[in-house]
């Protein structure tokens, strides 16, 4: 028993860390927040590394990696509020290569066509426009759309760094995919997802720790009071409660289907259950100047809504999750 | 990274099973905190003892049997499930005995370590007095050195938990009268039929006689009786307190145990399980699984020589809230009977008690704040 990350997968993520500090800080998010683009140079470095294919068989060109030897990465993605499609790409990619067109599968490792997925059967696609490729569908089947924001409906989204398009839920061409393999896609993204949002929840947490040190009111810092302390203690909590899910969940992803089932959709309710309240927590610590889109806060908060309700929202998660555990309702039947 | 538990951890499990089912008692025992289900306790204590069961991860030389933190984690676990008694023996083996490890002589340890562990001697924590609650530094029982190297007791300890059945107790003491706050305190083991110590017990919330107050007058202890430099006490009292002793307080297996009987409760019920109660039940579980998680990730992390330190405030706050929430599931499952006095209700009033013991959480959330987040005192 061993509950903890390896050397190898610590080295990684330290690595994606640095590129995302060095290409992707808040000036880069708040571009793509007015340019509605992901940024081109944080995306050829990840490729460069070989994290867009990290689940894809070394065979077929990628690292054939897991998900736990990546959920720290995709931590670190959140942290940085990257504004790009990397959990899509990463979780989708695979498909894409096992569906058999391996020249489309080829660029998006390259980092020349961008891939985004939309799998809880609303149609509304992440990073589209931006994208060049969607997977589009639900578990029960897919389809692969080119150039999605040629055929997707504009929409005016609240992040605008991550713009939604909406498309049909009948859209593209129907990919002829086994249903264990988008399951396994789904169950992916979802983890991806909310390892997203635990750096998301990370990152506000430190901002606003950050900023209640040095605010100063009636002579201290706002930091020093009792009331803002609980508060941020709560959130740290929630972070907190949320982590080790997330990471569990990421294993059993190809080590344990039965722990899987429960921990995946665990992993992304705890996490947006953190995520809620840290932005709460954040925003009002901020104060005021939170409540502004020239302060940094806004960007982080607007990604944390946005993913709450990505694969999968709390609802939908917990219905799974009941019936793994034989809660249902006296309305349904006993699984 | 790896999940699972190995083939000798679930061969360990397999016989603490066995021996549990065996002899765990049939219809519960009365409470421990009742003179009579006090004795009761004991008895069973004895016998886990006789079997090696009472303190497995001590070494053997110790009653113990050498068993790994895992397998410790894992012997709760059992326990729990198996509905075996509580532990009237828990404060001196979570607390007193790390305490005893770190600090004591090894004529301390061979002293009082087998008899902690064989129910011999009882041991309760004076800690708290009516003036200290939180406030532990603030203590003003104090200890006057005699000629003959030993001292003499003199003051009152409050809320100590079943002190008026216990044989022993181990408090802080002021050892040095020019001293204030956290400095000048002596950690004292004091036998409670020497002279001058008067018990009185004194219910708690649901009517048990699970408290008491220790009156010492005069009480003489030998020089045996300090546990490490009479003016370390302060040090030696908090020493364990973020390492092992904040994981030994609460492991996952009572919490488990606990949403294991809630979910068999609703399963009594179907037609009380409408969407609002099956997502509070939901939520009961993601909230004790992260807590086992997060225990295993801890155990992983002291395994490999990194004792959590103020995470465990964050530990405290987690299994204290939850316990009151699964106890509050139960209520709403339960309706009008949960005015019923019983297993349910009694678990309730005790999982008030979470909040308030161990460090209140709001002293918690002030360590979580200033010593994890950094945020200024």
């Amino acid at each position: 028993m061993r509950f903890a990350f390896s050397q190898d997968q610590q080295d990684l993520a330290a690595a994606v860390g640095q590129v995302l500090t060095q290409h992707c800080p808040p000036t880069v998010v708040r571009a793509a927040w007015e340019r509605g683009t992901p940024p081109r140079a944080a995306w050829d470095r990840l490729a460069a590394m070989g994290l867009l294919g990290a689940l894809v068989p070394e065979a077929d060109g990628g690292l054939g990696l897991l998900p736990v030897d990546v959920v720290l990465c995709w931590e670190a993605a959140g942290r940085s509020a990257l504004p790009a499609p990397l959990a899509e790409t990463v979780v989708g990619v695979p498909l894409l290569a096992a569906a058999g067109d391996r020249g489309l599968a080829a660029a998006v490792l390259d980092g020349s066509r961008i891939l985004t997925v939309v799998l809880d059967g609303s149609g509304l696609a992440p990073y589209v426009p931006g994208s060049d490729l969607a997977l589009v569908g639900s578990v029960d089947g897919v389809g692969l759309v080119v150039d999605p924001a040629d055929s997707a409906e504009p929409t005016a989204a609240v992040d605008h760094a991550r713009p939604l398009g909406r498309l049909g839920p009948g859209a593209g061409t129907p990919l002829d995919v086994d249903p264990a393999r988008l399951a396994e896609l789904w169950d992916r993204g979802v983890v991806a997802c909310a390892a997203q949002q635990l750096g998301s929840a990370a990152a506000m947490l430190d901002l606003t720790v950050a900023y209640v040190r040095v605010r100063e009111q009636f002579g201290v810092p706002v930091g020093s009071f009792q009331a803002v302390k609980h508060r941020l203690a709560d959130a740290a909590l929630a972070v907190a409660k949320a982590r080790p899910v997330v990471y569990a969940a990421a294993w059993a992803l190809g080590a344990d289907a039965a722990a899987a089932a429960r921990h995946v959709p665990a992993a992304k309710i705890l996490a947006t259950q953190a995520a809620r309240t840290v932005a709460a927590a954040a925003l009002q610590g901020h104060g005021a100047i939170g409540y502004t889109t020239e302060h940094d806060l806004h960007l982080w908060l607007k990604r944390a809504w946005a993913l709450a309700g990505a694969w999968g929202d709390e609802r939908t998660h917990r219905r799974t999750l009941a019936g793994c555990l034989d809660l249902t309702t006296s309305g349904e039947a006993t699984a | 990274m790896d999940l699972r538990f190995t083939a000798a951890e679930e061969s360990f499990r397999a016989e603490a099973r066995s021996w549990l089912e065996r002899h765990v008692p049939g219809p519960p025992l009365p409470s421990g905190d009742t003179r009579e289900g006090f004795g009761a306790h004991v008895a069973w204590e004895r016998e886990m003892f006789a079997a090696g069961w009472s303190v497995v991860s001590w070494p053997a030389e110790f009653g113990g049997r050498d068993a790994s933190l895992w397998e410790w984690l894992v012997f709760e676990e059992e326990y729990y499930r198996a509905g075996a008694p509580a532990r009237v023996t828990q404060n001196g083996i979570f607390l007193l005995a790390p305490t005893l490890f770190e600090f004591g002589t090894r004529e301390q340890q061979e002293r009082l370590l087998p008899r902690m562990a064989g129910a011999v001697d009882l041991w309760c924590q004076g800690w708290s007095e009516p003036g200290a609650g939180s406030d532990l530094a603030s203590i003003t029982s104090r200890a006057e050195p005699g000629a003959d190297g030993g001292w003499t007791l003199n003051g009152q300890k409050t809320w100590t938990t079943r002190g008026a059945f216990c044989t022993h107790l181990f408090g802080l003491f002021r050892t040095d009268p020019a001293a204030n706050r956290h400095r000048g305190l002596g950690y004292f083991l004091v036998p409670l039929d020497a002279p001058g110590v008067t018990v009185r017990g004194f219910a708690r919330l649901d009517g048990d006689e699970g408290f008491a107050e220790v009156f010492l007058d005069d009480v003489p202890v030998g020089a045996d009786a300090v546990l490490g430099a009479p003016d370390r006490g302060w040090q030696v009292a908090m020493a364990t307190t973020g390492s092992e002793r904040g994981l030994t307080l609460r492991s996952p297996g009572r919490f488990v145990a606990t949403f294991e009987r809630l979910r068999r409760l609703a399963a009594q019920h179907p037609d009380r399980v409408d969407d609002g109660v099956r997502d509070l039940l939901v939520q009961c579980w993601l909230e004790t699984e992260s807590y086992r998680l997060a225990t295993l990730a801890a155990v992983s992390q002291i395994s490999v020589g990194r004792p959590p330190g103020a995470e465990s405030s964050l530990t405290k706050l987690h299994w204290s809230e939850l316990d009151i929430r699964m106890h509050e599931a139960a209520a709403v499952l339960r309706g009008a009977e949960a005015a019923l006095d019983d297993e349910w209700s009694r678990g309730f009033q005790f999982a008030l008690a979470g909040p308030i013991y161990a460090g209140t959480n709001e002293i918690q959330r002030n360590i979580v704040a200033e010593r994890l987040l950094g945020l200024p005192r």
